[in-house]
């Protein structure tokens, strides 16, 4: 951990297209790694921020603690490190049921993944679900009534 | 040079699978006498969208393709090829001497072909010519499954009925015999209703051919009914059977299937799983579809029937069936969601279940009684919103089936009624009593089968449930072409062996070699793959990258059975199943002679103890041993171990949950079963690794140091760190 008042922390990007966090005393910590401690179920509070080796530096209770230049850089380096694609619609599903494979189209573009069990759909908030394949990729509904007719159905036969 | 033409061949052959379209564009670009070495896809670009990008690594370049973009860097201009993962999204980064020169992200199926380009980068780095093809393309061939047949749950019964195909059959026949028997019932109204109309009207004298008729009548009910009973018994048996061989089978394929799996699964869903949804199969395959041949059957001999006697009103009879057939269908998918929704209710009420009564201490010591008496009561809850919604559901649709079906009786009546109005030339009154007899019989049976709509509904849902355990594939599969092996010699070697446990990677490239006989001490902080290294020697889980060899052959070329047989494990926490203590101790071989058990129990130290309780090696122990002390019960799981005489011994922190004076005597008992087995040994308290040959330190799934403990000492690295810090707490607190 180290000591600092959040709203003096600033970050910059080195050649390595590492994080680096720099401190209001000109101390440089590259590798930073920001890590959302509730990612589902309160991704915009408890911030942790990582150093190379693993080691929290700095926890944040929100980022609206930085000051804006270092919170907009915050929440794009989240931003690209998350890989949750949302999906919007499933296009095929190789059988109604698990084991199958489902053809989905996500925010992120089309992709195809294995759905193992039943037990791999949690479900989020209340009209929500994340669906973890057999490769441990999660993806997100967001909004299981918002989706449309035939993929609800898909769905709501498994929830 | 041969091997190098050989690596360069398989290269171009497995090139040749990429997408023409992606690899010419590179192609167009190698220069002569470059060849490709390595390729990857990554199929995620840098904004974290879905894209396919090409990566090839060559002797010369890195070249990256998207669509008709290629990208390239000389090799002397990258220092180095990194690869890293998060969230079960790799990221291979090209590396300059002073920059990073591109980066890409791939998904796990491709991690396989970034570790081999990695690897190459490397060896081409060190000047290294490869002269064999990278383990991976080594990987024993598994057994092949079939996949599983597209269609629905309830014909995939059909697999289980097939060795009864005999008895179901002759059920069918003697099905088929009862209907026509029970449709000639009813046609004898016909000639009686005539017969009377007529003596009633004084055409005919005599009512004597009626004792025929009734006769006729008699016998075929009392035929009815004895087929009915046959037919009955046949198929309830048969049901019973299937069910039963359901059940057998999805426990066993249950058993063979990986840890993995059961990480994964709430038990509670798995038990009523196996238990309530096949006895629901039982149900409907003995009740209902005993019914359902029959009245199928039954329906297709009354329409037959009808359409024999007047094609005209046999039509208007049947003008309600479609509607009856549409609503039916209609209404069977709307059922199946819902008890779809009431299956999964109830599983989820079966776990708390399941997950609270192991728990009970913990739920008593913290006094969360009340909270899961809550969680309970939501979960059945639950169950009573999806019932509800599928009984909603039926009663609504039913009365309407009902009405409908009704209105088909009302059809005939009303026609019938016009006919005898109108004169119509051979239609009697007879005529019309047996049409309405044969057409509400027809109607009846419908309303009967329109009820198994609800029960055929909740078994198909039932059998999905089942067929989705039967349908998971092992991740520890046997392999195609076993090498069969008795007693292994027991040496043990970590090839670059890599682990991913969901989306994190818990080994790391891990290579080691452990001589038969040897001991070997892992020691690491909590986490940092101990357990996951343990857990790949026992094959609960395979490798996902590298290999672990025993006696030099992949343990997957063996069957799991045989190499587990060579494999015995001591826990921290031991289980003991619910049994005497002699079936305990014998449960790895229970043909033992009661000498070998004995034997084993004094080896284990375990001997005395057995004999202070009433019933000696008889005593009956609980589901969790509870009537035992930890060190009774970790005894008892070291004669266990001990009696398989397992090559290969793996102790998981056997002695961490005791005392220290229990803790010395059960050290000796391990001394008698390590003696001679090749044994990893989990430490926290080092002290318990006096005897280890080497003692290896992993840290964060890697293998930081190894030697023995003096070297270790010596070394003043993260071992010599972790002794320090047990010796300053021995001082303080004493142990």
């Amino acid at each position: 951990m180290v000591d600092a008042n959040f709203a003096d922390l600033s970050f910059r990007k080195n050649e390595w297209g590492q994080l680096v966090l720099v401190m209001l005393d000109g101390v440089e910590y590259p590798g930073i790694d920001p890590v959302r401690c509730f990612p589902l179920t309160d991704p915009e509070h408890v911030i942790a921020l990582l150093d190379q080796e693993g080691k929290e530096l700095i926890n944040l209770p929100s980022l609206d603690v930085l000051k804006p230049e270092s919170r907009e850089f915050i929440q794009r380096e989240l931003a690209e490190r998350d890989f949750v694609p949302v999906i919007r619609k499933i296009i095929t599903t190789s059988a109604p049921y698990p084991p199958c494979i489902w053809n989905v189209e996500t925010d992120r573009g089309k992709t195809s993944f294995h759905l193992e069990s039943e037990d791999d759909i949690r479900s989020l908030g209340k009209t929500g679900i994340v669906i973890a394949d057999s490769n441990g990729i999660r993806y997100k509904v967001v909004d299981i009534s918002a989706l449309d007719a035939s993929s609800r159905r898909i769905v709501r036969q498994l929830v | 040079m041969n091997a190098t033409t050989d690596t360069v061949a398989l290269h171009t052959e497995s090139w040749s699978s990429v997408e023409t379209s992606l690899r010419s564009h590179v192609e167009a670009q190698l220069a002569v006498g470059e060849s490709v070495l390595a390729w990857m896809i990554s199929d995620v670009d840098e904004q974290r969208r879905y894209r396919t990008t090409l990566l090839v690594l060559t002797g010369r370049h890195v070249f990256s393709a998207t669509g008709d973009t290629v990208r390239h860097w000389a090799l002397e201009s990258i220092d180095k090829l990194r690869t890293k993962d998060r969230g079960g999204l790799g990221t291979l980064e090209l590396l300059g001497t002073d920059r990073r020169l591109g980066f890409w992200h791939y998904t796990i199926a491709q991690g396989p072909s970034a570790l081999v380009m990695g690897d190459r980068f490397e060896d081409l780095k060190a000047g290294r010519t490869r002269t064999t093809t990278v383990e991976d393309e080594d990987i024993p061939e598994a057994e092949e499954h079939e996949t599983p047949p597209n269609t629905m749950a309830l014909f995939r019964l059909w697999q289980f009925a097939q060795p009864h195909a005999f008895w179901m059959f002759i059920a069918f026949v003697l099905s088929f015999t009862a209907s026509i028997a029970a449709v000639e019932t009813a046609k004898m109204t016909k000639p009686l209703t005539d017969l009377l109309k007529n003596y009633e009207a004084g055409t005919i004298s005599s009512l004597s051919p009626a004792i025929f008729y009734l006769t006729i009548m008699l016998v075929a009910a009392a035929v009815c009914w004895v087929l009915s009973w046959a037919q009955g018994a046949i198929l309830a048996w048969v049901s019973e059977r299937v069910t039963a061989d359901l059940r057998d089978r999805t426990y066993a394929h249950l058993q063979k299937l990986s840890l993995e799996y059961f990480g994964g699964k709430r038990t509670g869903d798995l038990m009523s799983r196996i238990s309530s949804d096949s006895d629901r199969l039982c149900q409907f395959l003995s009740d209902s579809i005993v019914d359902f041949t029959a009245n199928s059957i039954l329906l297709f001999v009354v329409a037959w029937s009808l359409f024999n006697d007047n094609v005209q009103l046999a039509l208007v009879t049947l003008l309600p069936f479609p509607f009856i057939v549409w609503l039916m269908y209609y209404s069977r998918d709307k059922l199946q969601v819902g008890f779809q929704a009431g299956s999964r209710a109830w599983g989820h009420m079966t776990s708390v279940l399941a997950d609270t009564i192991p728990g009970i201490r913990v739920v008593k010591a913290f006094a969360q009684e009340q909270r899961e008496i809550e969680r309970f009561r939501t979960a059945n809850e639950t169950v009573v919103v999806a019932n509800n919604r599928v009984n909603s559901l039926w009663t609504f649709f039913w009365p309407l089936i009902t009405f409908l079906n009704s209105l088909g009786v009302f059809v005939v009546w009303v026609y019938g009624i016009w006919l005898i109005g109108s004169r119509t030339p051979d239609f009697t009154f007879g005529s019309l009593n047996a049409f309405l007899l044969l057409s509400a019989m027809f109607y009846g049976k419908l309303e009967m089968m329109s009820r198994m709509v609800n029960a055929s509904q909740r078994a198909a849902v039932s059998a999905q449930r089942i067929f989705e355990i039967l349908d998971h594939v092992s991740n520890v599969p046997e392999p195609a072409r076993p090498v069969l092996v008795d007693k292994l010699k027991g040496t043990l070697e970590f090839r670059h062996v890599g682990f991913r446990y969901g989306n994190r990677k818990v080994i790391k490239d891990f290579s080691l070699k452990i001589e038969a006989g040897e001991m070997i001490g892992l020691v690491g902080h909590t986490g940092a793959g101990k357990s996951t290294l343990i857990n790949l020697v026992c094959r609960f889980f395979d490798v996902a990258e590298g290999a672990i060899l025993a006696d030099g052959i992949d343990i997957r070329s063996y069957k799991v059975e045989q190499y587990r047989r060579n494999v015995g494990i001591v826990l921290q926490d031991p289980f003991l199943f619910y049994g005497t203590i002699a079936e305990n101790i014998s449960y790895g071989r229970p043909d033992a002679t009661r000498e070998e058990v004995i034997n084993a129990a004094k080896a284990a130290r375990a001997h005395e103890f057995i004999l202070q309780l009433a019933d000696g090696y008889d005593s009956l122990v609980g589901e969790r041993g509870q009537s035992l002390s930890g060190g009774e019960r970790q005894r008892i799981s070291i004669a266990r171990a001990l009696l398989i005489d397992p090559r290969i011994l793996i102790l998981d922190e056997a002695t961490s949950a005791l005392d220290s004076t229990t803790e010395r005597q059960i050290q000796e008992a391990l001394q008698n079963l390590v003696r001679g087995r090749t044994t990893i040994a989990i430490a926290h308290r080092l002290s318990t690794l006096r005897q280890a040959n080497r003692i290896m330190v992993i840290e964060r799934g890697r293998l930081v140091e190894i030697g023995t403990h003096d070297e270790l000492l010596v070394m003043d690295g993260a071992y010599a760190e972790l002794h320090r810090a047990q010796q300053e707490l021995t001082k303080d607190i004493g142990w």
